[in-house]
């Protein structure tokens, strides 16, 4: 730059100065050095270097013109940017920019096409026309549209478009006058035109609609008088019409035929409409020629056609319900209210006739009714049924319906039923004979409540109906019956779905038996509503915990199935899935576990078992029996009876008391094992001599002062175990056992002062040893005598509750019999201490029960009659008894210890 | 002749439709007309709005006439009345601008009559080579007062119904598809 006067001025300036280039057309600037320039800075054209934006130019696009002009060329204006800078390197090194210009590069406006126009009427003496173009393609560039329109001689103002590039509204246009119209489309790098559009505007017009549209019902029932008025007078322009109407509620639009409303009009008569129906009415309107646009649609009109007397009967059906009596019938008559336009108006009433045919004499009966079904309970027989509906003008055709006797007649065939979208379509084929109608009866099954009829008449030409309103997913029974001429046919029925499901849930399964390696499974049907369709199998699922799952397949009929070659004793998981056409729905799992032994094996293992116990436990009590002897032998040894011991023989006239006192000592007490038992009633005492008791005196005495023991009751047998005795416990010092010892009892008659004495029988034990023939003899005949005894004894006792009347006895066992443990203790000492006043010991405490029990029984057998009787079995004297030994049945004169 | 191209064979029934309708809303321009100036040219029209005193074009034509000498005449006609009609226009717009209705129908039969001049300039030229015709207009309003400028107005417009009336009638047979 230089410096002049304060003044920058430039070294230079580009030409073309801002240039508007097309999009690839070539390009050449100029960049011109002023000559001021050339002496002050030594500034030649040979040091200009050109940018775009600050990219150098290829100096192959350069040319130096001469000193102070260089040039650059673009090939391709596409690659130019701006700005476009001319540039010196000062010194060789220093860039300096001289100049710079902004380059626009884009393109010429294309050719508006598809101009097209339209007058809108938007008052009585309004028009606005509306003209749309397609601009072409983007330029890049402000590129001005301008509508222009002229008349032969005259030009009018241009329309500029506002905010849009393709369309224009003109709002001053004249009618019957060709206009040209044209858009101009201008830019930096030129303009173009559309093709012209020559057209009078009056041939464009779409008018407004029709105003004040009114709707009047005529005289007659089938036509309504449509009025409207035309925004367009007929001088400037003649109108068509287009009307359009509906029935209230349909959406499907009648029209009018064209060429009825092509003429110039301002109402018409729309005719063939259904009485008392009301109906909207449109209209439209453009002009006649059909030059221009249809006017929108007006509003929408309603009108209402008078009544006509019903053009058909109401269709009727009936049920006859023969439950209360077959003879007697419950006829329900039933119809259908007629169809709006069937009814041709309001249906003040229905009027039914009843006349029995079989009885042409009975008369034929009436009945007006409002309401759409009448009950009637008639005799069995064979009725005509006519129906007749009524409004304001006048009367149906009647109605016929055949009540027959029976549904002789052949059914229709091959019923059937097809979903069609929302409807159900039920078709079947006729049956030979003519048929007046068919009567369609459904109802939606329903496990909770009754079947509800519905109903439908089909024509007798028709072999197909849909029915409306079937819900999906629901059951429904459909009976189709052929009404002949003379009677209605059988019908016949069929179960359909609109549209099937899977079912809404799964049968729940359980086991009815469960086996070692079988399972009986049962499960109930779904209900109807859960099925959602028609079950067609039942799959059963099972498996254990780690095993696969098992699929059986079972016909929807059954309700039990039984499952087999199960593992034993092992947990299944088991569930079922009901199926229909539409899926499947599996049900709850179950689980059970298989038996470890399947049926009988337990009694199988169990019986023989048991048996083989038992053959054991026999064969145990068998050998027992027949070793009784040797048993006998090691548990319960014989006791040799000194009555019959050779000792006896030798002294038989040896005085008692010596002999029962070297027994004594000779056997001192607590060497028994076992003990006899032998019972002396006390009452005997009487029939002793004084001389007999004295030795039992001395006994007394004797035993005051001694270890006299009590003998309890003792005794044994196989099964019982030994008892040691109660003289057993304070005899320590005996060292020999029982095998060893040979024991005795003693009976000991003692008394305490004045009282009765009782008979005590002292175990006596003995070790002296007893000789074979001792044994022997006992063997053979101590036996007999000592079970003699024993049954005697038994007797007795058992002969207590014979004798229990007498009191005393009574007495006295009720007080044992309800003494407890220690009462009886108790008792029994008191018993003992009346014998002798010396205290008993451990020994007798040990043993109280047995010792009460035996005391009971002594005092018991006071009062018996049973001696004599004894006595009698015994009437043996003291002088033939010393040969006894064995405690015996005490007689007079006793035994005397030997 | 001057855009040739919009010269076509539809501006004979053009300009029959445009006289008629002139014709069919002539009478009830002038009835707003009378009605927007309120009195006394609402009573008193007959007398107010006699056009003996104003110049109009004669349309001395009948439907024997010969279609060229009716097309000049009716040229002449609508020059006046579209001449006239504009200034109507202007002095109702200055008198009455809220009588929008008649404004509006001045404005719509302003337009119409330029309509028919262009259409009868095409055929003049196209029919008849007729490229010039001499015309006569009224006498300017300008100045006047305002019950002049009404009374004028008037008067051409009651005049005018008279005459579109006539040319209506002359120009169907003339006019009339062929």
């Amino acid at each position: 730059f230089l410096a002049s006067g304060g003044l920058v001025q430039s070294c230079g300036h580009i030409i073309p100065e801002s240039p508007v280039l097309a999009l690839g057309s070539n390009f050449t600037a100029l960049c011109i050095l002023n000559e001021s320039c050339l002496d002050f800075g030594n500034i030649y054209a040979s040091q200009i270097i050109w940018k775009i934006k600050n990219r150098l130019v290829p100096k192959e696009q350069y040319r130096e013109i001469n000193r102070t002009v260089s040039s650059v060329t673009f090939n391709d204006t596409s690659a130019l940017a701006t700005p476009l800078t001319c540039n010196i390197l000062a010194d060789g090194q220093i860039e300096q920019n001289i100049y710079g210009i902004t380059v626009t590069v884009g393109l010429p406006p294309e050719k508006p096409k598809n101009l097209s126009c339209v007058v809108h009427q938007v008052s009585r003496f309004t028009y606005i026309m509306t003209c749309t173009w397609n601009p072409g393609r983007h330029t890049f560039l402000d590129t001005q549209f301008r509508l222009r329109y002229s008349w032969p001689e005259e030009i009018f103002p241009d329309c500029i478009p506002k905010d849009v590039n393709n369309s224009c509204t003109i709002t001053d246009i004249q009618f019957f006058v060709n206009t040209e119209i044209w858009v101009e489309a201008t830019n930096a790098l030129g303009k173009a035109e559309s093709d012209p559009l020559v057209v009078d505007p009056i041939d464009i017009v779409k008018p407004l609609s029709p105003q004040n549209v009114s709707v009047s019902s005529g005289i007659l029932p089938t036509i309504l008088k449509l009025s409207w008025e035309n925004w367009i007078s007929d001088a400037v322009m003649t109108l068509k019409f287009n009307i359009r109407y509906r029935i209230v509620g349909d959406t499907n639009w009648m029209e009018v035929p064209s060429e009825d409303t092509a003429s110039p009009r301002t109402s018409f008569s729309v005719q063939g409409l259904r009485p008392y129906t009301e109906y909207v009415f449109s209209i439209r309107c453009m002009k006649e020629d059909g030059a221009g646009y249809w006017s929108d649609w007006s509003e929408e009109k309603t009108g209402i056609t008078t009544e006509d007397q019903p053009s058909k009967g109401p269709p009727i059906w009936r049920i006859i319900d023969t439950s209360h009596s077959p003879a007697f019938w419950i006829v329900h008559l039933m119809w259908k209210a007629l169809k709006p336009f069937e009814a041709n108006g309001v249906i003040l009433q229905y009027e039914v006739t009843v006349r029995d045919k079989s009885s042409l004499s009975r008369p034929v009966k009436k009945y007006n009714v409002t309401s759409t079904n009448y009950t009637l309970q008639l005799p069995e027989g064979t009725y005509e049924v006519t129906l007749i509906a009524r409004n304001s003008v006048g009367a149906s055709p009647p109605s016929l319906l055949l009540i027959p006797a029976s549904n002789s007649k052949p059914p229709v065939k091959n019923l059937r039923t097809l979903p069609k979208h929302d409807k159900l379509w039920v078709g079947w084929t006729a049956p030979n004979s003519y048929v007046l109608k068919y009567v369609i009866e459904w109802c939606l099954v329903s496990s909770s409540s009754d079947c509800i009829i519905e109903w439908q008449i089909a024509p007798g030409d028709v072999q197909g109906i849909d029915l409306k309103g079937i819900k999906p997913f629901k059951c429904y029974l459909i009976t189709v019956y052929p009404l002949y001429a003379d009677g209605q046919g059988s019908g016949l029925s069929v179960k359909a779905y609109l549209k099937q499901d899977r079912p809404s849930k799964g049968p729940t399964v359980q086991t009815k038996k469960v086996g070692k390696a079988e399972a009986v499974l049962t499960w109930n049907h779904l209900t109807v509503e859960e099925q959602n369709g028609f079950i067609r199998n039942y799959t059963i699922l099972y498996k254990t915990i780690d095993g696969n799952e098992t699929v059986v397949t079972v016909d929807p009929s059954k309700t039990e199935y039984t499952l087999s070659s199960l593992t034993s004793d092992t947990l299944y998981t088991v569930r079922m899935m009901a199926s229909t056409d539409n899926g499947s729905r599996t049900g709850p799992d179950f689980t059970f576990t298989t038996q470890k032994f399947g049926k009988g094996e337990i009694e199988a293992i169990v019986v023989p078992v048991c048996l083989a116990f038992l053959l054991i436990v026999l064969l145990g009590v068998l050998f027992c029996f027949n070793k009784r002897d040797l048993i006998k032998k090691h548990i319960w040894p014989i006791v040799p009876d000194p009555s019959k011991s050779n000792i006896a023989q030798w002294s038989p006239q040896v005085p008692a008391k010596h002999n029962f006192n070297s027994k004594d000592q000779m056997y001192p007490e607590g060497s028994f094992t076992d003990v006899s038992v032998v019972e002396i009633e006390a009452d005997d005492k009487k029939s002793f001599s004084e001389q007999d008791l004295k030795p039992f005196d001395l006994l007394k005495k004797e035993k005051s002062t001694s270890e006299g023991h009590s003998s309890g009751i003792g005794g044994s047998s196989c099964m019982s175990s030994p008892r040691q005795s109660v003289s057993d416990s304070d005899e320590g010092e005996t060292t020999q056992n029982t095998s060893s010892t040979v024991q005795y009892s003693t009976v000991v008659l003692n008394g305490y002062r004045d009282q009765t004495p009782l008979q005590v029988f002292s175990r006596s034990e003995s070790t002296q040893p007893l000789l074979d023939s001792e044994e022997r003899s006992e063997d053979h005949s101590g036996g007999a005598d000592s079970t003699a005894q024993r049954q005697q004894y038994f007797r007795q006792n058992g002969g207590q509750e014979e004798t229990s009347a007498d009191r005393p006895c009574f007495e006295r066992t009720m007080q044992i019999t309800h003494a407890n443990e220690g009462d009886l203790v108790g008792f029994v000492q008191l018993q003992i201490s009346g014998q002798s006043s010396q205290p008993l010991g451990l020994g007798m405490e040990k043993n109280t029960q047995e010792a009460a029990l035996s005391s009971v029984l002594q005092t018991c057998s006071e009062g018996q009659t049973v001696r004599p009787e004894t006595m009698e079995e015994n009437p043996l004297s003291v002088d033939e008894m010393p040969k006894s030994y064995l405690p015996q049945t005490v007689r007079q004169g006793g035994y005397m210890p030997q | 002749c001057p855009s040739h191209g919009l010269c076509r064979s539809n501006v004979q029934e053009q300009t029959r439709r445009q006289v008629a309708v002139l014709n069919a809303t002539a009478q009830e321009l002038f009835s707003l007309y009378l009605k927007c100036q309120g009195e006394p040219f609402s009573s008193e029209s007959d007398k107010l709005c006699n056009p003996a005193g104003i110049f109009f074009p004669a349309f001395r034509v009948n439907r024997t006439s010969e279609r060229k000498e009716v097309m000049v005449a009716m040229y002449k006609l609508f020059a006046f009345l579209n001449a006239s009609l504009g200034n109507i226009t202007r002095d109702q717009e200055e008198l009455n601008p809220m009588a929008k209705e008649l404004l509006e129908r001045l404005h719509n039969t302003t337009k119409t009559t330029r309509g028919l001049i262009s259409n009868l300039t095409c055929l003049l030229c196209k029919n008849y080579n007729i490229f010039q015709v001499d015309v006569r207009y009224g006498d300017s309003s300008k100045g006047k007062s305002a019950f002049k400028k009404k009374q004028q107005g008037c008067q051409v417009l009651r005049k005018y119904v008279q005459v579109i009336g006539q040319a209506a009638r002359v120009l169907l047979p003339h006019l009339s598809p062929s």
